[in-house]
């Protein structure tokens, strides 16, 4: 018989998880657009400031600190029972 | 004041705290109460091995120097962690699965367990690591100075030589910690506990200074923001490339530096520390980047021009007669440099001893095969206490040798370019199965040689004049070849630069090299292994079957994870497969088992050679690997099989439930049929026999006579007819029926068979459509017309409108041709339709019956005979009958 991998329709909890992995990989994603961002500031003549980018790019730093502590505290509450959980679910979530 | 005697004793102090918590931690984990060192916090801490003296100093120094760029060093960082769950689970992941010891372990692991690829991180790691390690040793040593500038006249002959009794405490403390045994899972409780103190330390050390900085010389955040603004470091006018390429290289270093990847990796104890570590290690890198530009511009203020930068940490504290914060300061760095240099130190020596030592160990016993004599746990040892003595001291030559006089960040970024060279093998290994050993070595080596020329190079070019030429010519005197200025590239930071050429390079040899290439069995089973790490499904073991005997194995194994250890695993696998005992069967499961066991202690490579001397030749060849294929080709087609079976069955008891229906359905009909059958016989009988009796009497009228046997012949003829039925169906059913083929149009046929039935009776309304039916069939045009015959005589029969009408419609489909015959009487009920075409089938009405209930059975095998079919057409309001015969009816298919 076919492997049990796929399944279509997931409990809420799992799916729940699942989306919380995927908000939590593009967290990164948003960090490298946020840290780039000071570059286009300031202009030749008059250049951004050092004391308020390095408030800003501290701001993003705690706001990526604070989005992963939610994300992985939310993710771990949905978490269903570790066995019920590998049983309904024996694949990785993202893979 | 402080003097140096004062310095040395705190720092020998704190040297034996961070001896007592290792060895503390140490019997800790051995008596297996070790769950409280195994915790997120301790993984967390550990990380921040990072954050060496390069950082607690060298930060200060990069933004006294370029301002905000330093952030650049933990932003990559960040990054890197923050997305956790793209690179460092699945690192994890295969680290715990393929127990790997170090950065060059997993790379020769996954390209096919080979020594080549291992032995070049290997050497990769130490060019690259030992210049780090002499910057550690310079940090410390120039702390020692900063404070004998202050008190000049405690100068001492101790410390002249600081940077050689740190490089020998650390060489001593690695060994005692590092190497005491040899761990089959590779992990180090001891020295995880002593990082995770010095990481609180430095983090503790800095912050103090950072608070002194902002409230105490200044006049709290306001002040320090209008003291920025006024520096020489008030704009943010980064160079872009810089700032991406200074991010990318601290982001790969991260990943690639052997320490970096054995705290990360190795010694993790569980997946879910990384969970807490992507929040709480970035926390971590910006409570120790966030004082930096403060410190920075109080120091560039308070402090001469020439004040070294690298030292505002210390310098600025001791210039402000805070000489106990200075002290922390300083323990903080001595902290930084300590734990940088033991993880080095430590990983290195494990890829030393084996990537080199044990594959030349084993090649010079190669003869001796499985009776390698002694015990192999000491050679390893030994060679990674010797790899440790090495490393460090090759580290103080170097520090020695070099001078240490540059800033200290330069050569911080140099090493990093170097390991980051192996990142496009290590990101392949991890995500791209066609990766392979040519591809990863070419690569390899590419980035390493070109990363040699454009920064190690001019590196060097500034104490030696034997490099300027090539500085300023270029490479054979070809100015294309400048190390800084690579195909005339001379808009780039010569960092950028080189990032951007070894990068660029190495990936597309790596790549090149993959492509044309062919991987090995063993190559292309651990590509699945790697990059298919959460796939849990077991994939085709790298063994076949082998004769070795448990006991060689036995032997083997407990000289390199020693007697108890051995026995544990023996014993255990015995039990899983039902033995009694300490020595199981030789199944490829349980060589796979062992072997990645001894991985754990010896690395990949050296545990799959010691497993091919005493399992025999090469572990896997392609036949193997085609076995197994097929093994799992097998096993799929039978479960394709039994599901196709299933569903079959299932049909065909769906199937058989329909006609059981039908069954029952037609034997009701049947015993129907039979009294009917009875009754249509016995009655002519009976008539026959009563009128033929009255005429064997005699006496009577010519008249009477002549209607009597008319009766008679009647009769006769009835019961033939019926007679005549039942032989034409049992002649079609039995197939021996022959087919006497002509071309004719349907029309000529519908007109012969109307003319047939029409004599009997007028009622019925015949509507055709007489173009449509030009349609010429080659068929046995005489059954084909019975067919028909029958249909108009039943619908003759049956319907029962007042002013009944047959329609009938031809039309041709593809190669067949289609009669329908649609009245407009009351139609038959579906239970009827399953099974008017069944002999002796009739519909209830038995008085208006002509026939015996034959003639659509007789249809039925007719129109079967002739290639097509006849259907009830449900959907009509009356009666609708749909012959199919094919055009032309190949002879073939009689």
């Amino acid at each position: 018989m076919k492997p049990p991998a796929k399944l279509l329709f997931l409990e809420r909890n799992t799916y729940r998880r699942r989306r919380i992995g995927d908000a939590i990989k593009m967290l990164p994603i948003l960090g490298v657009i946020l840290f780039l961002l000071p570059l286009l500031w300031g202009s030749r003549q008059e250049p951004a400031l050092t004391s308020i980018t390095g408030l800003y790019i501290f701001c993003v730093w705690g706001g990526l600190v604070i989005g992963l502590l939610v994300l992985t505290r939310l993710r771990g509450k949905s978490a269903a029972p570790p066995e019920s959980d590998s049983w309904t679910n024996p694949q990785d979530p993202t893979q | 004041m402080i003097n140096a005697n004062i310095l040395l004793v705190v720092s020998l102090a704190y040297v034996v705290l961070l001896f007592a918590v290792a060895f503390w931690a140490d019997r800790r984990a051995e008596a297996g109460r070790s769950t409280w060192l195994r915790s997120p916090l301790i993984y967390t801490l550990s990380l921040s091995v990072y954050c060496t003296a390069w950082t607690f100093y060298g930060a200060v120094g990069f933004a006294a120097r370029s301002g905000l760029e330093f952030i650049t060093i933990y932003l990559g960082p960040t990054l890197v962690v923050v997305g956790w769950w793209w690179i460092l689970r699945k690192l994890v992941r295969i680290g715990k699965a393929q127990r790997i010891t170090s950065i060059a372990d997993l790379l020769s692991s996954r390209y096919g367990k080979s020594n080549l690829v291992g032995a070049i991180v290997t050497i990769l790691a130490v060019v690259g690591t030992t210049p780090y390690i002499a910057l550690q040793l310079q940090s410390v040593t120039l702390s020692f100075e900063a404070f004998n500038q202050v008190s000049p006249a405690a100068s001492g002959g101790g410390v002249r030589n600081t940077a050689l009794w740190v490089a020998a405490g650390l060489a001593l403390f690695t060994i005692l910690f590092g190497t005491r045994n040899l761990d089959v899972n590779e992990r180090h409780h001891g020295v995880v506990t002593a990082i995770a103190i010095e990481a609180i330390v430095k983090l503790f050390a800095l912050i103090s200074v950072g608070v002194f900085v902002v409230w105490f010389v200044a006049d709290g955040p306001a002040d320090i923001q209008q003291r920025i603004d006024a520096s020489a470091i008030s704009q943010f006018d980064v160079d872009g490339s810089r700032w991406m390429g200074l991010t990318f290289l601290a982001a790969a270093a991260f990943i690639c530096l052997p320490r970096m990847f054995h705290v990360t990796v190795v010694e993790n104890e569980d997946e879910k520390n990384l969970e807490m570590a992507s929040w709480a290690f970035p926390l971590y890198l910006g409570a120790m980047s966030l004082f930096v530009i403060p410190i920075a511009v109080v120091g560039l203020e308070l402090l001469p021009a020439d004040a070294n930068p690298d030292l505002f940490v210390l310098t600025v504290p001791l210039s402000q007669g805070a000489d106990g914060l200075a002290l922390l300061s300083f323990l903080g760095g001595f902290s930084s440099a300590t734990s940088m240099v033991i993880v080095a130190a430590l990983a290195l020596a494990t890829m030393v001893s084996n990537n080199i030592v044990m594959p030349l160990y084993l090649r010079s016993r190669a003869g001796d095969g499985a009776t390698i004599s002694g015990d192999v746990r000491n050679v390893v040892l030994f060679s990674r206490r010797v790899a440790i003595v090495a490393i460090l001291t090759l580290g103080y030559l170097y520090y020695s040798v070099s001078g240490g006089s540059r800033a200290l960040s330069a050569i911080g970024l140099i090493s990093f370019a170097g390991v980051a060279q192996v990142l496009p093998a290590l990101l392949g290994a991890l995500f791209w199965r066609g990766g392979t050993r040519t591809g990863a070595a070419a690569g390899l080596i590419t980035g390493f040689t070109l990363w040699a020329f454009t920064l190690l190079l001019p590196n060097l070019a500034g104490q030696s004049a034997w490099f300027g030429p090539i500085m300023d010519n270029g490479l054979f005197g070809l100015a294309m070849l400048r190390p800084e200025a690579l195909l005339g590239v001379t808009a780039l930071d010569p960092l950028v630069h080189a990032i951007f050429w070894t990068m660029l390079l190495n990936t597309l040899a790596y790549i090149i090299g993959s492509v044309s290439s062919f991987p090995t069995p063993l190559e292309r089973l651990q590509s699945v292994e790697f990059v298919n790490a959460f796939d849990q499904q077991s994939s085709p073991k790298g063994w076949s079957q082998s004769r070795a005997e448990a006991e060689d194995l036995l032997v083997m194994a407990q000289r390199i994870i020693g007697g108890r250890e051995t026995q544990r695993l023996f014993a255990a696998q015995a039990q899983t497969q039902g033995k009694d005992g300490y020595l199981p069967d030789i199944t490829p499961a349980f060589i796979e088992t062992l072997e990645k066991r001894l991985a754990g202690s010896v690395g990949a490579a050296t545990a799959h050679a010691m497993m091919a001397q005493i399992v025999g030749g090469s572990s896997v060849s392609v036949e193997d690997l085609i076995a197994v294929a097929d093994e799992t080709a097998q096993m799929m087609e039978y479960s394709n099989q039994l599901e196709i079976k299933s569903t079959e069955l299932e049909r065909t008891a769906r199937q058989l439930r329909d006609a059981n229906q039908k069954l029952t359905a037609l034997s009701v009909q049947k015993d129907a049929f039979l009294s009917q059958i009875s009754h249509e016989l016995r009655t002519p009988m009976t008539s026959i026999r009563a009128f033929s009796e009255i005429l064997r009497e005699g006496e009577l009228s010519v008249f009477e006579q002549k209607r009597y046997s008319s009766i008679i012949h009647d009769e006769a003829r009835r019961l033939t007819r019926l007679l005549d039925d039942l032989l034409d169906l049992a002649v079609l059913e039995n197939g021996q029926v022959s087919l006497n083929i002509e071309v004719d149009a349907i029309g000529d046929i519908l007109d012969r068979s109307i003319a047939a039935v029409a004599k009997k009776d007028t009622k019925l309304d015949i509507k055709r459509r007489r173009i449509a039916e030009r349609i010429k069939v080659q068929t046995d045009v005489d059954r084909l017309s019975q067919v028909f015959i029958n249909l108009i005589a039943n619908a003759q029969k049956y319907c029962d409108a007042d002013a009944p009408v047959l329609h009938i419609e031809v039309s041709q489909v593809g190669a067949d041709v289609i009669v329908d015959f649609i009245d407009n009487g009351s139609g038959i009920d579906s239970p009827q339709q399953a099974v008017i075409f069944e002999k002796f089938s009739r519909l209830s009405d038995h008085q208006r019956a002509g026939g015996a209930g034959l003639g659509l059975a007789i249809c039925r095998e007719i129109v079967s005979k002739l290639g097509g079919t006849i259907r009830y057409l449900p959907g009509h309001d009356g009666a609708a009958f749909r012959v199919t015969v094919p055009k032309a009816l190949a002879l073939a298919a009689q």
